[in-house]
């Protein structure tokens, strides 16, 4: 059960309402992590601005691509709510069957590229408690990327990092959406709903 | 040795560059994390306003979201945020005993049962797999409203952003909250730079 209720996008006041609406693209809902943050209407609103800043892609790293990098911390940290959302997410932007169902084991898999490979790895140390990036994995990064490349993948892993805290401690209830995507493709890899129902 | 440089000031966008100088007026000095940050700005322009929401507006007192976030980072590991974190814990008025008793918070006598059950959220909230419980909010509730929760855990989770981006660049830490740690958590806690050095 969610520590705060979300509240209902008619309670949300007006001008934020429509901003969140952003939401829809992306994940086809506004998310009920959104719709708790809006209690505090500009935690709300400023988290809205960074997750489109963070998810505007400027140079080699694709939307599609960034959803995988949040699915990996996500499955490191083990927030079950972001793993739903970001392959589903990713669905979205046009992923394949075959990456979707291949990124938890990203090593082993020939659906994705060196650069892709490195970067996963990245994301995956750099979630682990303690961090995990160590000179190796930071420059087998920056062999594929350029530094705002980098900056961009980071900000990806660092915003997961905000969401993974945020929706595994409120047990933030998953949405349809997301639990159909989580269903056909998080299955073998053993994931339910958890806490959040 | 960091893993992305910093941009000097000057090759800084002009509205950053006046909030860079209100950070170093306030705090004495401009973080380096927000410097790397910067190389995609409209990262740090929707960071730097969701920094602002969580931890300075609202009904929370400072002091609390700086322990909150103080002792997040404690859990996971990062030492740059540690040290910054302890800073700010002094600048909102934690005497240097509270600080560094933070870790024994359960047991010491300079917290309130207030502190200490949101200090509970924030540990367990920081740790991977999230520990945080049922209970645990049970508890916050006898002394903080939902409204006050979304802050308390929108702390955590801003710290679970900065947590992944500092400890994953290595950034470099700067001198005054470097010097404010060793005398405050240098002890107890046992803080060293480590990679931040």
């Amino acid at each position: 059960m969610a520590v705060v209720e979300p509240l209902e996008e008619e309670q949300i006041e007006r001008e934020l309402r429509d901003y969140v609406q952003f939401f829809k693209g992306p994940l086809g809902v506004v998310p009920n992590s959104v719709r708790t943050m809006s209690h505090r209407p500009h935690i709300a609103k400023a988290f809205t601005d960074l997750n489109i800043a963070v998810m505007k892609c400027e140079g080699e790293v694709t939307p599609e691509f960034k959803r995988l990098v949040g699915y990996i911390t996500s499955m490191v940290s083990g927030c079950r709510y972001c793993q739903a959302h970001t392959i589903l997410g990713s669905e979205r932007f046009g992923s394949s069957e075959e990456r979707l169902n291949d990124v938890a084991n990203f090593e082993d898999s020939p659906h994705f590229t060196a650069a892709e490979k490195a970067a996963l790895a990245f994301a995956f140390a750099a979630a682990e408690v303690p961090n995990g990036v160590t000179e190796e994995v930071a420059d087998g990064l920056r062999q594929h990327w350029s530094d705002e490349d980098i900056v961009e993948i980071m900000g990806v892993i660092a915003l997961f990092g905000y969401l993974n805290r945020w929706n595994d401690s409120m047990g933030s209830a998953l949405e349809d959406l997301p639990v159909e995507a989580g269903e056909k493709y998080l299955k073998p890899s053993g994931w339910n709903v958890g806490k959040h129902t | 040795m960091p893993h992305v440089t910093p941009l000097p000031f000057e090759s800084v966008p002009e509205d950053i560059q006046e909030r860079f100088t209100h950070y170093k007026n306030t705090r004495g000095f401009t973080p380096n994390s927000i410097q790397t940050m910067v190389r995609r700005p409209n990262i740090v322009r929707a960071f730097m306003q969701l920094n602002q929401a969580i931890l300075y507006e609202g009904t929370v007192s400072e002091e609390l979201k700086m322990l909150v976030s103080l002792i997040a980072s404690q859990a996971s590991g990062c030492r740059y945020c540690q040290a910054h974190m302890a800073n700010l814990c002094k600048i909102y008025e934690s005497s240097a005993d509270k600080i560094g008793q933070l870790w024994e918070f359960e047991t010491s006598e300079l917290f309130t049962d207030a502190e200490r059950a949101a200090l509970r959220v924030a540990l367990h909230g920081a740790m991977s797999p999230n520990q945080a419980t049922q209970e645990d909010f049970d508890e916050l509730y006898k002394h903080f409203n939902e409204d006050e929760a979304v802050e308390i855990v929108a702390s955590i989770a801003l710290f679970g952003y900065l947590n992944r981006w500092n400890d994953t660049m290595a950034t470099e830490l700067e001198e005054l909250p470097s010097d404010v740690a060793q005398e405050t958590i240098g002890g107890n806690f046992g803080w060293e730079p480590g990679k931040h050095a």
